[in-house]
């Protein structure tokens, strides 16, 4: 598998505090790769280095194969970029903001224009695209920020909170143009304070805090290994002190809470314990209602394992 | 992975220009100093007819005055309108950090920042110059030595290359507009007053040609031309230097002052042959002008973008 990102050691401090600290980071080609972390964890420092807006003090990476990050143009022609709520010029106008920006990718100018009208139609932008930027919402100047990111077809995308500022529906919108932009296997690099986005969107995710690696995973490994034990909820007609003992004498059981009829069973062991459970009551004279695992969100995972670190 | 077309130098600098060019020709700050300049320009033109009006006295034909503007203070104000967001604005409105993310060095954004700057004012001028032509031929006459006009231009947009190049420094290193514009007005209103403390009172008025200012006074000798010595009256040196080079001025020095009831200034004269002028002026601003601007490029360079 080649990888698009691949940072070891990486640190950066500006003055005593340390914003990146001796992080390793793999990013492979194809892939949406989340990267979480709360606020002041070191997300967009990392994106900085990433993109050679700043200089690591220690450490090496690896952008697209290309060691030193973006530092040099060459790398920047394969990456695109959109930073936390975009700030764009102001006095020029959509339109030609991407059309600017697709000069400098060397295209000519039926290209810009093409690709300029493209980009516009994909972040629904089209009507507005004679309109001076400084008149644009802040949803709208985050579409433009979007779309000139993807100007000159780039191979890596580096979005830094991309639904920030946006309402709900723009969420959802900028959430399909991303999956779009991945389909057409282009790698996606995205910070997000939104996990829930992240599930939806991710294939992998970095988890950060202090400016250290916590986890590094596919999305769907990140969720079996960060699940320390799962929970079946149990529905029963009437409980009995008979059902309460079957129940406790299993030996993945490791902790229940019973709410009236309703039983919450924590297992310790990873599976699917349901038959097991269910094959219990039964024995213990038990009448199951309904029965059903409880997943876990990662944003429950993310707020236990940022809970560990500190 | 799939390789891309590189981009041509040539095609960047351009989209890079179209930006620079786009954003100063749409800033109000730009468009109100330049209102400002031309209806001053007109303004100068006007006040000695409104006085001849009054005092009955007809306006002198002088066939040189579309080669005698526009100079100082306006100079300034241009290289500040231009320069003091130029560097500062990117950083401070956090447009670097897309820019910067561009495959475009930032030698080329430097490059092209000032490369606009100086169509922008080289623009400016000639419009000014323009507006200047015709009112000197309506008020003053015919006018002669036309054909030096570009000596004239060449030599304002290099007094304001001096003062652009400390406001592009003053930004590369503050990154912030407001010290970039406060820290020139002081830079240059601090070394008027200290040099011009230093002249009266201590006899030092030579050291006005070495600092960016109008200088002295002088006069043609054989013409009568009144002309300034700093780099800010480079343009008309420039054009009077391209008219005769073997001319001379009278320089005019104010060497100390003389205290009592009625304080008079001490004066010296020092005929000086023009191209001395010109060759000193031009050196002065190439003396600043060029550690300035590479101070302001290696700043810019190497900047990083924290916020």
């Amino acid at each position: 598998m080649d990888i698009a990102i691949e940072a070891k050691g990486l640190s950066k401090s500006f003055g005593r505090i340390k914003a990146v600290d001796r992080l390793d980071l793999k990013v492979e080609v194809g892939t949406v790769h989340g990267f979480l972390g709360p606020n002041g964890a070191g997300k967009t420092t990392t994106i900085k280095l990433i993109l050679g807006l700043l200089k690591p003090d220690s450490g090496s990476i690896q952008v697209l194969g290309f060691e030193g990050g973006g530092w040099k143009p060459d790398v920047r022609s394969r990456i695109g970029y959109m930073p936390e709520l975009p700030k764009l010029p102001p006095f020029l106008k959509g339109r030609e903001l991407l059309e600017i920006y697709g000069e400098i990718y060397g295209l000519s100018r039926m290209d810009r224009l093409n690709e300029a009208k493209r980009l516009l139609e994909l972040v629904g932008l089209s009507d507005r695209a004679n309109d001076r930027i400084g008149h644009y919402s802040k949803g709208m100047q985050q579409r433009l920020g979007l779309a000139q990111a993807l100007i000159g077809d780039p191979d890596l995308v580096i979005l830094d909170e991309p639904s920030l500022g946006l309402d709900p529906v723009g969420m959802v919108e900028v959430r399909e143009i991303i999956r779009k932009i991945a389909s057409e296997g282009r790698t996606v690099f995205l910070s997000s304070h939104l996990l829930n986005e992240v599930q939806q969107i991710c294939s992998h995710a970095t988890v950060i805090n202090r400016g250290m690696k916590i986890i590094e995973d596919s999305i769907s490994n990140l969720l079996e290994k960060l699940s320390k034990h799962r929970e079946v909820i149990v529905e029963l007609e009437k409980v009995s002190p008979d059902i309460i003992k079957a129940i406790r004498s299993l030996n993945f059981v490791e902790k229940v809470n019973w709410v009236g009829n309703r039983a919450e069973i924590f297992c310790s062991k990873l599976g699917d314990f349901r038959a097991h459970i269910s094959r219990a009551i039964s024995d213990a004279g038990g009448l199951i209602i309904g029965m059903r695992i409880e997943e876990r969100s990662l944003e429950e995972l993310f707020l236990e394992l940022i809970k560990g670190e500190s | 992975m799939k390789r891309k077309k590189k981009a041509s130098g040539l095609s960047k600098f351009r989209a890079l220009l179209k930006y620079e060019l786009l954003w100063n020709l749409r800033k109000r700050k730009f468009q109100a100093i330049l209102l400002i300049v031309v209806l001053v320009q007109i303004i100068t033109f006007i006040v000695p007819i409104v006085l001849s009006s009054i005092t009955g006295q007809a306006i002198q034909q002088d066939p040189y005055k579309a080669l005698s503007s526009p100079s100082g203070f306006f100079i300034f104000l241009f290289a500040i309108a231009i320069g003091m967001n130029s560097i500062p604005e990117e950083f401070e409105h956090g447009r670097a950090h897309i820019l910067f993310s561009k495959p475009v060095s930032r030698s080329l954004i430097f490059l092209a920042k000032v490369v606009a700057a100086l169509i922008i004012l080289t623009i400016a001028y000639v419009i000014l110059y323009l507006i200047g032509l015709g009112l000197s031929y309506a008020i003053y006459g015919p006018q002669e030595y036309i054909i030096f006009s570009p000596a004239l231009i060449l030599g304002i947009l290099l007094s304001t290359i001096l003062y652009l190049s400390m406001v592009f420094f003053l930004g590369a290193a503050s990154k912030s507009s407001i010290i970039t514009a406060l820290g020139s007005f002081g830079i240059i209103i601090g070394l008027g007053i200290t040099v011009g403390i230093l002249g009266v009172f201590a006899g030092q008025a030579w050291m006005a040609d070495y600092i960016p200012s109008q200088g002295q006074s002088g006069i043609i000798v054989d013409d009568k031309i009144s002309i300034q010595t700093g780099t800010d009256a480079l343009g008309v040196i420039l054009s009077q230097f391209a008219i005769n080079p073997n001319a001379n001025v009278n320089v005019t020095y104010i060497t100390g002052i003389q205290l009592g009831p009625t304080p008079t200034t001490i004066t010296e004269s020092l005929i000086m042959p023009i191209a001395q002028i010109a060759f000193r002026a031009l050196g002065v601003v190439l003396a600043y002008t060029i550690p300035l601007m590479l101070g302001a490029w290696i700043l810019f360079k190497r900047t990083e973008i924290k916020e």
